[in-house]
């Protein structure tokens, strides 16, 4: 398995979190909530928000069943996403080779996005910066020291391997 | 339910961002949509079914975004659409000098024989009024295409301008039917060889820029 | 696999055909609706290949795209409800022998969107080297292990076993297309597809698939 890239966004459509590894052979390379990929981020989130309005509109009749995208293949990488109840959208940026990464996403979610930050008194529990924000145009990031090195450590094994 | 319609035309509606694109079609499409694709995909879909000649018609006009980061991507939307309709706002001076750059792309992307419409729209606005009527009709005639004015209170001539397009694709396309069935005849008519070519040559940046302005 | 829905995108993006096979999913939707779903995922198919991360811009491009031929993916001998004897040749139009095709081919579908799977369905998304889109839906759920099923995973294999089926069966009904559609006479290019044979064999294709 192999990572190429890891964001998190949130209820507003603004990329709170991104990171990408760049040299494969280096998990200390590549960037950390860059200005660069803002408009990558951008069209990441057109194309997951696109695609989860066409499965809401194509899902089954039947009622109480959610229908929420769990990987999205292109001929290159493959995209995993988990939303949480809260909004918030992380994702995965891999290779084809099958592994479970909804259980990946899922434990940086309960085991440490809500530990560094949402149990955080000194975090913001709103990464928007107004109210009358508009959507997309945000720029704050998670900077908390923790939730990044607990997730390079996290990540650091599935990075190339 | 796939035999519902006979015949799909692509429509495409650009110009600079804020000059009030989506607002123009609100009232012409089938449904209202609270899709908010533009601002994520840099497209929006509007769908109107019409009538023509015993055939059901459904116009598909695909509403661009006309923000600079959207530019490569919407470039793309280009490919087979039948008819191409540029927005400026007759309070922007701006706008209007963008229509030349949209005509370029045109050119870059589009196929030759694409039918062009060159709308202002707010001219209720006419306090405001900026790019004069005269101005925009004959650059509008220089270019070879219809020009009109019209305002998100009364679309309704722009409503009619796109029933008009679609009766122009719809006889284009049976024309060019004809020419390909009697194929090797006679072709005395060269414009009709043309239809449905790629212009290769590109545009002439010389000629097009005596415009206006 | 059972196939739910499919769909064909022409190249500008104008949904072509749509046909349902089921009454579970998409049946309470319109064709407005169906021609804005094919415009989107046209769009995102053309906005995928801007994001490929920079760690694979960097690095040369070993996926493999050859597509492995899977015997007889929606042909009726697949299909043991219908016994026939196996020395009457089936009849495949324009196509000799007791296939379409019988050798691996090459994806064209190198950096757009290949398959979406989500908590209810799969889609799969095929495209051919003029760019038509040929979509399928299907109920199936995909594990996430799915590619572990034939044993040994290969490195380089830029799909799973689920994905390389939907891709024969999809090149399949290209294939049909490309007798009932492209040969009639009445057809004009890149409108909607009415052609009542094409509709026949598209079912039974769908049929045979299990």
């Amino acid at each position: 398995m192999t990572i190429y890239s890891f964001w998190i966004f949130d209820k507003h459509c603004n990329c709170i979190y991104d990171r990408e590894w760049t040299l494969l052979a280096n998990p200390k390379s590549g960037t950390t909530n860059s200005k660069q990929n803002d408009d990558i981020s951008k069209l990441l989130y057109g194309i997951i928000f696109s695609l989860r309005s066409v499965t809401g509109k194509l899902s089954s009749t039947e009622t109480g069943r959610t229908n929420e995208i769990s990987s999205i293949s292109t001929g290159r990488f493959r995209i995993h996403t988990y939303c949480t109840a809260t909004g918030l959208w992380f994702v995965l940026l891999t290779d084809f080779k099958p592994f479970n990464y909804s259980k990946v996403l899922q434990h940086i979610y309960s085991d440490i996005f809500v530990k560094y930050i949402t149990n955080n008194y000194l975090s913001p529990y709103d990464f928007a910066q107004s109210e009358g924000e508009k959507r997309g145009q945000g720029t704050r990031k998670i900077t908390n020291r923790h939730f990044k090195n607990n997730l390079e450590l996290f990540l650091e094994p599935m990075i190339s391997s | 339910m796939n035999s519902e319609y006979d015949y799909l035309f692509k429509l495409l509606l650009i110009g600079n961002s804020g000059v009030g694109k989506s607002c123009l079609l609100l009232r012409f499409s089938d449904d209202t949509y609270s899709n908010d694709y533009i601002s994520t995909i840099g497209v929006d879909f509007k769908i109107k079914t019409v009538e023509l000649e015993g055939k059901t018609v459904k116009l598909q006009i695909w509403d661009t975004a006309g923000q600079e980061r959207f530019r490569t991507i919407t470039s793309s939307y280009y490919r087979g659409s039948h008819g191409i309709i540029i927005v400026y706002d007759i309070t922007d001076q701006e706008s209007f000098n963008g229509v030349k750059m949209w005509l370029q792309e045109i050119d870059r992307y589009a196929t030759s024989t694409v039918l062009k419409l060159l709308v202002g729209n707010k001219c209720d606005l006419t306090d405001k009024r900026i790019v004069e009527f005269d101005i925009a009709k004959e650059f509008a005639d220089a270019n070879n295409m219809p020009f009109l004015e019209t305002s998100a209170l009364d679309s309704t001539n722009v409503e009619e301008a796109f029933l008009t397009m679609a009766k122009q694709i719809k006889e284009s396309m049976a024309k060019q039917k004809l020419t390909d069935d009697s194929n090797g005849n006679n072709n005395n008519n060269s414009n009709k060889n043309d239809k449905g070519n790629v212009n290769l040559n590109g545009q002439s940046l010389t000629s097009s820029s005596s415009g206006c302005c | 696999m059972a196939i739910e829905t499919i769909l064909i995108i022409n190249k500008s993006g104008g949904l072509i055909y749509q046909r349902n096979f089921s009454e579970s999913f998409a049946s309470k939707l319109n064709s407005n609706d169906f021609l804005i779903i094919a415009s989107t995922i046209h769009s995102v198919f053309a906005i995928t290949s801007q994001i490929t991360p920079k760690a694979l811009q960097i690095t040369q491009n070993n996926v493999d795209y050859v597509i492995p031929y899977i015997p007889m993916v929606g042909m009726e001998s697949s299909n043991p409800q219908q016994t026939r004897n196996a020395n009457v040749p089936v009849k495949l139009g324009s196509y000799k022998g007791p296939d379409f095709f019988k050798e691996p081919f090459i994806s064209w579908n190198k950096s757009g969107l290949r398959q979406l799977s989500t908590d209810q369905f799969t889609m799969y998304i095929y495209q051919t080297m003029t760019g038509l889109k040929f979509v399928a839906l299907s109920s199936n759920v995909l594990s996430t292990n799915a590619g572990t099923m034939n044993g040994s995973i290969d490195k380089t294999k830029a799909v799973n076993v689920a994905s390389q089926v939907a891709d024969n069966f999809l090149r399949k009904i290209y294939c049909l297309y490309g007798d009932y559609v492209m040969k009639d006479p009445f057809y004009s290019m890149e409108m909607p597809i009415k052609s009542e044979l094409f509709d026949k064999a598209v079912k039974r294709m769908v049929n045979n698939l299990l």
